[in-house]
């Protein structure tokens, strides 16, 4: 009796799972998990199949699905069991480039709903053969492409995933790997909840870990990401969108670029972002850093929460006029809290591929730094809870910047330059640069130098209504140094040590 | 002076000839691939385009078995299969498509000056393709029936200057050649091998002007099927195993 209670269990347990979204086997549309099969056609097939019947699930069990690329459909997941590869093609020509997004990837949706890529199987864009073989092409006259630093331009290499104005997307426990290009794009989608993926993407030049363009309701957790480029990436490319209402918690970031990064290109904006318990480590350039370079809207943005091991560079926001094409860029009510950073003497990503290009030197530590225009002011940043530990020794015989009024305006404002950490160059701080600034607060910040440095901790030019309340400066050899130095600013002090 | 306008007419005639000879390009330089394994579709597909874009010539294939999909002929670019080498049909019914309806895997529609050449083979894998289309049918994943699936190995519609040259036509799944509304179509020592019933080795529909030569038609069924008005057809030392000649009227 038990026992037909038991199969009577079974049935109806089944049968409940039948109801929810519904299986189908790619095997079934002659798929073949061979490596070797180039399943285009059929893969195409199974995603078109299950979109007309309703939707559900398309299931690879394990092994290796070689494909150029696929368009995903509504009401489609790719379920990609522990095991099951999505093997890119290494030849440039199984790959799209989409007339309308005018890059190309293995993986495309445009204007979908209810789509995802789930499961715990791997896509593998095996980046690095396609990009050189595309390279040969180029090369050999049959492809068009300026080769410009002789690597094909960013679109005319595959990503693993673009999805443009694609209305909820799942994208859960799933590994991405070795795209050709960056890796996965979101474009102008709204309701993106990413889960649990692992990403390494350090195949070739401009392999960013995740791009989230002018998205809007993203939800994005429990990931870990490594990538050449920069790894948890926001851009705006439309004027007249934005990325909004987004929440990043519980990630993992390593990059020979930046950690989290909003930019560089940044032409609509990013509001009402709430970042919590990230951690950036190996990282060649600034943990967190902000661009409005092309006349994006930044603000109400709360990062809480980040450990920052082992990176070139911990806070960068830069305000610059690049593509604005005549659009205000605004960077204001920014708050960042709960921060330990450790600054190497050493280069954070050495051997790692792709490792960060070394430039702008000759230049000591740098700064975190936020720099605005003269006509475009960051305002309302909020710093507390902070503690970064930077090596010091900054050597004035290597690089100098002094601090009278003659070096100081020396600092080249770069309003058209690319936005990086570094560019200014030697700048006159060990701790931190700010300049073209208004109502910057620090609140209960400790700035540890663990070798004297030539520079003071702090400079502040042209920064009105900067506070420092309970800021520490630990620094050997310096007890009577004066560590902040204000210039054309207006600077209050509470309870320094 | 005289001697000077003679030079640049001279020079000026050769290069006009150059460019009427048709230029080759290996396919090594798209990529392609002979290990009978790689499947060559978009390759292949690049290179037709590619060639057809510079104005033509002929896509070479040396020894070796190349796996593809359909393919879409374009104007001016010959497709030219030397000895020992081998189009394969991929065994997968959706990595086929054609032209209105005439799947195929060589297809064109309305190009002008196209050719297939050379002592290679292209080859249909009947047994195995028919098999996809089959277990995709039985799956209800496609409807209909195999015969609305299964690819020709040359379907060439509305074409004009046709030229199908020295090749063997092998194993094909449907009809070896399908020529609709073609005008001047040169057709010579092509061989068919089919053993199958479901095969025909020619059809020929609304053609004005075709010439077949020296061609050899191993079939277990009537090598040729003519259906529409078809104009100008002349068949000379057409024969089948059994020695007769093929020839329009039955």
């Amino acid at each position: 009796m038990n026992r037909y209670k038991f199969f009577f269990l079974c049935v109806g347990l089944l049968c409940g799972m039948h109801l929810s979204a519904k299986d189908y086997y790619a095997t079934d549309f002659g798929v073949k998990a061979d490596g070797r099969t180039l399943n285009t056609n059929s893969i195409q097939k199974g995603i078109d199949f299950v979109n007309e019947q309703g939707g559900g699930r398309l299931v690879f069990t394990t092994g290796n699905y070689l494909t150029g690329t696929i368009y995903l459909k509504s009401n489609v997941t790719l379920h990609l069991e522990e095991g099951a590869t999505l093997l890119g093609s290494t030849n440039p020509w199984d790959y799209e480039k989409d007339s309308y997004i005018r890059w190309m990837s293995m993986i495309f949706a445009v204007k979908q709903q209810n789509i995802g890529i789930t499961g715990k199987g791997t896509i593998n864009g095996r980046g690095f053969q396609t990009a050189n073989n595309m390279v040969d092409y180029i090369q050999r006259g049959i492809y068009e492409d300026p080769l410009k630093l002789s690597r094909p331009n960013e679109t005319n290499r595959p990503q693993n995933i673009y999805f443009r104005e694609c209305e909820n997307v799942t994208i859960k426990d799933i590994t991405l790997r070795d795209p050709a290009s960056w890796n996965q794009t979101y474009d102008q989608c709204k309701n993106l909840y990413v889960d649990g993926i692992h990403v390494d993407s350090k195949s070739y030049w401009n392999n960013d870990g995740i791009d989230i363009v002018d998205c809007d309701g993203v939800v994005l957790k429990n990931s870990f990401i490594d990538a050449a480029d920069d790894a948890l990436c926001f851009k705006s490319h439309d004027a007249n969108s934005m990325c909004q209402n987004v929440v990043v918690e519980n990630c993992v970031g390593r990059s020979s670029a930046s950690g989290l990064k909003f930019g560089t290109v940044s032409r609509g904006g990013f509001r009402n972002f709430k970042v919590k318990d990230i951690k950036i480590y190996d990282t060649y350039r600034s943990a967190i850093t902000f661009a409005a370079v092309d006349g994006a809207l930044i603000e109400n943005i709360e990062v809480d929460g980040v450990r920052s091991i082992h990176t070139g560079n911990v806070i960068y926001l830069r305000i610059g006029d690049r593509w604005s094409a005549g659009k205000r860029p605004v960077m204001k009510n920014i708050t960042i809290k709960n921060v330990y950073a450790e600054i190497p003497m050493d280069k954070p990503d050495a051997g790692y591929n792709y490792e960060g290009p070394i430039e702008d030197l000759p230049r000591n530590i740098s700064p975190a730094s936020i720099v605005g225009l003269p006509d475009y002011k960051i305002q309302n940043v909020t710093l507390q809870n902070i503690e970064i530990v930077s090596p010091g020794g900054g050597n004035p015989y290597y690089a100098y910047r002094g601090l009278t009024p003659a070096e100081l305006d020396s600092i080249p404002e770069m309003v058209t330059s690319y936005p990086e950490f570094s560019q200014f160059k030697e700048l006159p701080a060990w701790g931190f640069y700010i300049r073209h600034a208004e109502g910057i607060t620090f609140d209960n910040v400790t700035f540890k130098a663990l070798k004297k440095d030539y520079r003071p901790a702090i400079v502040t030019d042209d920064a009105q209504g900067v506070t420092f309340k309970d800021v520490r400066f630990i620094e050997p050899e310096s007890e009577e140094k004066q560590q902040i130095f204000p210039y054309k600013s207006e600077v209050k002090q509470t309870g320094l040590k | 002076m005289n001697r000077n306008k003679l030079f640049v007419s001279v020079i000026g005639l050769l290069v006009f000839v150059a460019s009427l000879s048709a230029k080759d390009y290996q396919v090594s330089m798209f990529g392609i691939k002979s290990d009978g394994v790689t499947l060559n579709t978009r390759s292949i597909q690049r290179a037709v385009d590619y060639i057809s874009g510079q104005g033509g010539g002929r896509l070479v294939f040396y020894v070796g078995r190349y796996l593809t999909g359909s393919i879409e002929l374009k104007s001016n670019v010959t497709i030219r299969i030397e000895e020992g080498a081998a189009l394969v049909a991929v065994p997968s019914v959706y990595d086929f498509k054609g032209t209105n309806g005439c799947n195929a895997l060589i297809y064109a529609n309305k190009q002008k000056n196209i050719g297939i050449g050379g002592k290679g083979i292209i080859e249909g894998r009947n047994k195995a393709v028919r098999t996809s289309i089959e277990e995709q049918l039985q799956k209800g994943h496609i409807k209909g029936n195999v015969s609305d699936y299964a690819p020709a190995l040359i379907c060439l519609d509305g074409c004009e200057d046709v030229k199908v040259e020295q090749i063997t036509l092998q194993d094909a799944c449907n009809t070896a050649g399908i020529y609709k509304d073609c005008r001047n179509v040169t057709i010579d020592k092509v061989v068919v091998n089919a053993q199958t019933s479901e095969s025909n080795a020619v059809s020929i529909s609304g053609c004005d002007g075709m010439k077949m030569t020296d061609c050899y038609f191993n079939m277990v069924v009537e090598p040729l099927q003519t259906a529409g008005t078809s104009r100008n057809l002349t068949f000379t030392n057409c024969l089948t195993p059994d020695g007769k000649a093929v020839s329009t009227d039955k």
